[in-house]
């Protein structure tokens, strides 16, 4: 174990070596778990600027729609469970819903069943975008609750039928302020429309989608799984969606290379140095017979020895600085920010093998010379 | 022993080329004691790289018992340079992180041979270092550093010993002492080819060669 006494002579080239590993590790562990946390992150704030696809009846009149705010016409519910069944790839968080307007205590209000089934396509489970209401429950918007002083509790009577308010929503700035939310199957019956609903609400997640026009690439699937209805797309919240999220990739994507390619040349300067050092050892090796692989391997396994130290403290540093930091930055998705013994693996693995391809050069330089040429020096 | 034949080495220095070795004939028999002297930069050193398997020649030939050095496989020199042939440098080029033991045992172990620590203690009791077997080099004297160095090479007891200005560092007393040990390897049987500048190995020498400008005068 010659390259372990080298080491422990010159300790502080040897340390400096783990250092440069190390910080390559570390910061490897704390971009590629904050990447993940700040992917999940940004999924779900843009996933909370709500639904940015509406799947409605072909022969909806595009005009009665935006005046109203839904379509009149309507389709079976169970549409739903066949673009699922088709596992349509662009579409996320399925939610069949049923929008009625009908005049309550003199003034118009929107009734919107939901159904509390939001079903995914895929085995992925998916965390729920919408709420579940019971039957005999009912939200009340802002506008009608504050208008009537409606209150948590209240009992309250639409179409003939008793409902108790299990909330109030706060102000949304939209439509949804003059709106009734009931469960699904509970509004189908109030209003004799069982099995029927007038739209499916849809997440596009963009991440499939290649090329200019992702609402073509929907309208071209929706089209053979469901030819009797069309896709609308809200266009700000999908192109916000798409860009934020693309700008996260692209951030991490150039940062990580350059981080890496700065460790890089950290450890080779190190190796570079620790071969300056060693030259005349070279020399001498070489001139008593060693072969240039054993010369090299004296240096390559100090380099793969500072590659599995370094992998070591660099997954311990860049998990802590990531649970440490991590959840005051990403508050949301704070539960997903957790240890990925998957990157010790291959921390463990890569980190040795880059250790050595950045020591390399310098090495093979110095090993390479004749040693008739290191020796004649002095 | 050793034949040297229209001996030849070119290097390039910027653009120009510098004649290091030109035209060199030599016969060395085995047990002689070998001095070549002459200034610096004549190619004393250069020559003496060459005869052990250190550099190439531009032209010319090196034979050791007939066999034509630099024809041999990258491993058959490698196994002349650490079983035939010894160096000794003036600037011992001792492992620093290793004892003093592990130093003389270096060269042994490119053989794949076992190391006996009896034959380590008896070569360094030899050399009077027996005491410094679990030194660093760094805690060493000079003269004790080159008496490793010599150990190192006794360890396999090589035929030749090429021994490049061995004493240039050593005060008197400890350059006699180096001299008397090559000359005990010489005395029984081995071959010494020693480059210096000096006459304080003249008395042991069996024969002296003189360079100047890449041929010997």
């Amino acid at each position: 174990m010659q390259f372990l006494k080298e080491i422990k002579y010159r300790k502080v080239n040897f340390l400096l070596s783990v250092i440069g590993v190390m910080a390559a590790v570390a910061l490897m562990v704390v971009f590629i778990t904050m990447t993940r946390a700040s992917q999940n992150e940004t999924r779900r704030l843009t996933r909370d600027m709500g639904f940015n696809l509406r799947i409605v009846p072909e022969e909806t009149d595009m005009n009665q729609f935006w005046i109203a705010g839904y379509s009149e016409r309507t389709m079976p519910q169970k549409y739903v469970q066949k673009l699922v069944d088709a596992k349509a790839i662009y579409y996320a968080h399925l939610t069949a819903t049923l929008h009625k307007r009908i005049v309550w205590n003199d003034i118009e209000v929107m009734l919107t069943g939901i159904s509390p089934d939001e079903l995914e396509v895929g085995q992925k489970k998916k965390s729920k975008m919408i709420f579940a209401i019971a039957p005999e429950k009912v939200y009340v918007g802002y506008e009608i609750a504050n208008k009537f002083k409606i209150k948590t509790g209240d009992k309250i009577d639409i179409l003939g039928q008793s409902f108790e308010v299990e909330r109030t929503l706060t102000e949304a700035g939209s439509d949804d302020d003059i709106r009734f939310y009931f469960d699904l199957k509970k509004l189908q019956s109030l209003v004799g429309m069982e099995g029927r609903i007038n739209e499916i609400m849809a997440l596009n997640c963009m991440c499939s989608t290649k090329g200019d026009d992702p609402l073509a690439a929907l309208r071209e699937q929706m089209e053979q799984i469901l030819p009797d209805t069309k896709v609308i797309m809200n266009k700000s919240i999908a192109v916000s969606r798409e860009r934020q999220r693309k700008m996260v990739d692209s951030y991490f994507e150039l940062i990580l290379p350059v981080v890496l390619l700065i460790c890089a040349l950290w450890i080779a300067g190190m190796a570079m140095l620790n071969a300056m050092q060693r030259r005349h050892e070279v020399g001498i090796l070489r001139a008593i017979g060693y072969s240039t692989f054993k010369v090299a391997l004296l240096f390559f396994q100090r380099a793969a020895l500072a590659g599995v130290i370094g992998a070591c403290l660099g997954f311990v540093i860049g998990n802590w600085f990531s649970l440490s930091y991590g959840p005051d930055i990403f508050k949301v998705t704070v539960k997903s920010i957790k240890a990925d013994y998957i990157l010790l693996g291959w921390s463990l693995l890569l980190a040795p093998l880059f250790a050595i391809i950045a020591s390399f050069i310098p090495v093979m330089n110095t090993i390479s010379q004749q040693p008739a040429q290191i020796l004649k020096e002095d | 022993m050793i034949e040297i034949k229209g001996l030849q080495k070119l290097f390039n220095s910027g653009k120009q080329r510098v004649t290091a070795l030109d035209d060199i004939d030599l016969k060395i028999e085995k047990g002689e004691f070998l001095l070549i002297k002459g200034p610096s930069g004549c190619g004393k050193s250069t020559l003496l790289f060459c005869m052990g398997g250190l550099l190439k020649p531009t032209a010319g030939a090196v034979r050791i018992a007939g066999e034509e050095l630099y024809s041999l496989s990258d491993r058959e020199l490698r196994k002349y340079r650490s079983e035939k042939a010894g160096f000794v440098f003036q600037s011992y080029y001792l492992l620093p992180y290793l004892t003093v033991a592990e130093n003389i045992a270096l060269q042994k172990k490119t053989l794949g041979a076992e190391i006996s620590s009896e034959v380590v203690i008896e070569i360094a009791q030899g050399l009077h270092i027996d005491h410094r077997l679990n030194h660093k080099p760094g805690e060493l004297s000079i003269g004790e550093r080159q008496r490793v160095s010599l150990a190192r090479v006794l360890m396999v007891n090589p035929d030749i010993m090429l021994a490049d200005e061995p004493t240039g560092n050593l005060d008197p007393e400890n350059a006699a002492e180096v001299l008397r040990y090559l000359h005990e390897y010489q005395q029984k049987g081995g071959t010494v080819v020693m480059v210096t500048h000096g006459a304080e190995a003249d008395a042991f020498a069996t024969r002296q060669i003189t360079m100047k400008d890449g041929k010997i005068v």
